[in-house]
């Protein structure tokens, strides 16, 4: 079995259930709506930190349903059975973090313009919107595998999982708005793209064997 | 001696009560930490202590 | 000569060997904490020259960079613990793992109560997002995550992998993180503030901050030590060692 048999069994588990996959995108919209609520309805407030605010709720919703990556598999006791396969762990989570990226990272890209459109962003910024939380997205998410892998063991693991993994994601964060900032003030788009990019492939390479390790001990934790 | 009087060095040119409370806060949480050691440790070891005696009396 | 250093190596896995040994160093420690803190602190409270730019506020620096230093320096100690205990599965460096997480937060703690005090006067406000400040505010998270995480398991044996595994995870994160935020923050920094001026330091300033570094290294790895100390003698509570020494 190759790694691409993972990627598509694991892709068809997640849209199996449909409202694991919906309820995130959910609440980024409903978050998003509520700050025009909370701060002021008028464009001239919402323009400059429009980007900021989308990306921050991204981040939040990024972390949101980190609990459906391995807490299934926990439970049903299939992740025992993961750590005596013939397929190396690591491959096994890099597969599943990619899929959680397509099911959430993907949509959240796409939606954001939309949401940026709603608190009166500027449209210059909407392409590198997208592309910014395309990349970030996948960083976060091998962040926030370790994280999970990390607390799926743990019977109020969502939280603990929630405190050790935001502090993580401020650099994707910081390179992904500083990016839109950029593009919108126009500025050189191009050093905290790559910054961004650079990180998201070191998460992607640190990642497999953090969440093979930590798959081990949570399946040792019982 | 820096400051001309004692006054003076308590004041620190109106920067007192920056300078003192940096050093006051440092200082009680030191206290606070060591306090807080030395409970874990009395605890330890009386919890030790009760077992041995236990084990002795049977 | 391998099998000698392979020798001391083991020694240190061994809880009743670094019982006997520290409660010889731990001593020693806290008398050159007290005689170095004690001197420079004195010494840059009283006796150092004032500032030309920040008056007397500056001498908040005796504590601030000292405690900085070490929050920074204590993560890596933390990691360092925590990657020899998940490679040589030694129970020692993950005890020591345990005990750096909560003296690295007081650490931090400390620097930023410092750094925000040392603010009022110096920039008229308590706190500013300026880079350092805010790298040590996600410094603090994260020994906050590892404190959390170690504590979360029942199983001590599964909290010191996971606290080890975060705690190196992090250390890759925390010169990203640094580097992160000195970008936003030449991004975003208002002009009005300006926060480079750190006091042009004289030698009558210079030597006293120096005894106190020294003098916060040694009262860390006092604190650490006695720290350990007691964790060792809670995990060996039911070996002869720690029955004889009751």
């Amino acid at each position: 079995m190759t790694i691409w048999h993972y990627f598509l069994r694991d892709l068809k588990l997640y849209f199996r259930n449909a409202s694991e996959l919906t309820t995130p995108l959910i609440f980024f919209l409903i978050a998003i709506a509520m700050f025009p609520l909370g701060v002021s309805p008028e464009s001239a407030l919402l323009r400059p930190i429009s980007f900021g605010l989308v990306w921050v709720v991204a981040l939040f919703c990024m972390q949101f349903s980190l609990d459906t990556l391995y807490r299934d598999d926990f439970s049903s006791g299939a992740l025992e059975q993961l750590v005596q396969h013939e397929v190396p762990l690591a491959v096994i989570a890099i597969s599943r973090t990619l899929v959680y990226w397509v099911c959430f990272g993907v949509p959240i890209a796409i939606m954001a313009p939309v949401l940026g459109l709603m608190l009166a962003m500027e449209s210059s910024g909407f392409g590198v919107l997208s592309l910014t939380l395309l990349v970030g997205t996948m960083g976060m998410a091998s962040i926030g595998a370790i994280g999970s892998a990390l607390t799926v063991s743990l019977k109020k693991g969502s939280v603990v999982m929630t405190l050790i993994v935001l502090p993580m994601f401020v650099p994707f964060l910081i390179f992904g708005s500083g990016a839109v900032n950029a593009a919108i003030t126009g500025a050189n788009v191009s050093p905290p793209l790559t910054a961004l990019v650079g990180i998201t492939v070191l998460a992607l390479s640190i990642c497999p064997p953090a969440i093979a390790a930590s798959i081990k001990m949570s399946v040792e934790n019982g | 001696m820096y400051f001309d009087s004692f006054a003076e060095f308590i004041n620190m040119g109106g920067h007192g009560p920056y300078v003192w409370a940096a050093y006051g806060v440092t200082f009680v949480s030191f206290v606070i930490y060591l306090a807080a050691q030395r409970r874990a440790r009395k605890e330890v070891e009386r919890k030790i202590r009760n077992r041995i005696r236990r084990e002795l009396n049977r | 000569m391998a099998s000698n250093r392979w020798e001391w190596f083991h020694r240190w896995g061994s809880p009743k060997w670094y019982y006997q040994k520290s409660s010889v160093w731990t001593p020693w420690l806290a008398v050159l904490s007290v005689v170095l803190l004690g001197t420079g602190l004195v010494w840059g409270l009283a006796f150092a020259p004032e500032d030309v730019k920040q008056g007397n506020s500056y001498r908040i620096i005796f504590l601030h960079v000292p405690a900085a230093f070490l929050a920074l320096a204590g993560y890596y100690i933390m990691a360092i613990a925590g990657a020899i205990g998940l490679i040589w599965r030694m129970k020692l460096s993950f005890i020591a793992m345990r005990a750096a997480a909560p003296l690295g937060a007081l650490l931090t703690f400390i620097s930023l109560f410092t750094g925000a005090v040392w603010g009022k006067p110096t920039w008229g406000t308590y706190w500013v997002w300026d880079a350092r400040i805010t790298s040590m505010l996600i410094l603090f998270f994260l020994y906050l995550g590892v404190i959390v995480l170690t504590d979360a398991f029942v199983r001590k044996d599964s909290g010191d992998k996971a606290g080890a595994i975060l705690a190196l995870v992090g250390t890759v994160n925390i010169p990203i993180i640094y580097k992160s935020v000195d970008w936003w923050n030449s991004l975003h920094q208002p002009a009005t503030i300006k926060l480079t001026s750190a006091p042009s330091m004289d030698a009558s300033m210079w030597y006293p901050l120096l005894l106190c570094i020294l003098g916060m290294y040694a009262f860390y790895f006092f604190l650490l030590l006695r720290s350990i100390r007691t964790r060792v003698v809670e995990q060996d509570k039911s070996k002869a060692w720690v029955k004889e020494i009751l």
